[in-house]
């Protein structure tokens, strides 16, 4: 029996796994990035609360930290936000990978389930197609075709399911694609 | 880099770590991406994918690039508040 190829879906998982594991890694950093912000924007408040009492003799500290607020922006905002966006990426990608998995392991096992019905009335698959196998049959004609028009019918509803997800996977992968090109443009533009 | 004011920061140690992190992890995910020969068993998809990895790869190196960038501003910066504070401690 030959089937259009269904793949390595150990390769596919593998890379749905790591994309998953990466997104979660770029998060990670995104935490750090932030939590190491926000202590500096801290430290930054306190420094420049007792700097203006100091100067000015009074102890208006609420001034002074809304002064300081106003004037203090995370300094690695914008790194953090294109790191989110790739993380958000790999995530999907890595979800659709996962997904693209377990439709093409269901439809070989959908179609290994027709390998018996087939065999039985001397008919292979090839390609997308239910063909008689070479050589004399002492299958009934009738028979023969009767059983090839519905198996046929069942390779079909397998062969469109495959179809429709792999259509569905070539989108996301375009989409994804322009949106992972636009997040590069801009790391590297500084915008 | 300023913080607003037109003065750049001057980063605190803790964040300058966090981007030397950011910028060697991104490196290192982005060769690790280019290392995956993922088989989806239909040529167009297979295209598709591929090119996707690709972009993928480098959309990790420019972020890379990027975290870089914001690195060796903000060390600039830094050193130059040490330098300007060192001054002012020299002054009489």
């Amino acid at each position: 029996m030959t089937f259009s190829s269904p793949g390595d879906t150990a390769s596919t998982s593998a890379l749905g796994g790591a994309l998953f594991s990466q997104a979660g890694r770029l998060a990670d950093l995104v935490l750090d990035l932030d939590a190491s912000a926000s202590r500096a924007s801290r430290a930054g408040r306190a420094r420049r609360g007792r700097a203006d009492a100091a100067s000015t003799g009074t102890t208006d500290t609420a001034g002074s930290d809304r002064t300081a607020r106003v004037g203090s922006t995370d300094p690695t905002r914008r790194e953090e936000e294109l790191l989110t966006r790739a993380a958000t990426e790999l995530d999907r990608v890595g979800g659709l990978l996962q997904a693209w998995t377990t439709t093409a392991v269901e439809s070989a096992a959908r179609l290994r389930a027709l390998e018996p019905a087939l065999a039985r009335v001397d008919l292979v698959v090839d390609g997308h197609l239910v063909v008689e196998r070479s050589g004399p049959s002492r299958v009934e004609p009738a028979e023969r075709l009767a059983e090839r028009e519905r198996l046929q019918e069942l390779l079909n509803r397998v062969t469109a399911a495959r179809s429709r997800e792999l259509a569905r996977l070539r989108r996301e992968l375009e989409q994804s694609g322009t949106t992972l090109a636009a997040l590069s443009a801009r790391a590297r533009s500084g915008t | 880099m300023d913080d607003g004011t037109g003065a750049p920061h001057a980063a605190d140690p803790a964040t300058l770590r966090a981007l030397a992190t950011a910028r060697s992890t991104t490196r290192s995910l982005s060769e690790e991406l280019l290392t995956h020969v993922p088989d989806v068993g239909d040529l167009p998809t297979q295209r598709a994918l591929d090119a996707w990895v690709e972009q993928a790869a480098d959309t990790l190196a420019a972020l890379s690039e990027a975290l870089e960038e914001r690195l060796l501003g903000l060390g600039a910066a830094a050193t130059r508040v040490q330098h300007t504070d060192a001054g002012r401690v020299g002054r009489p």
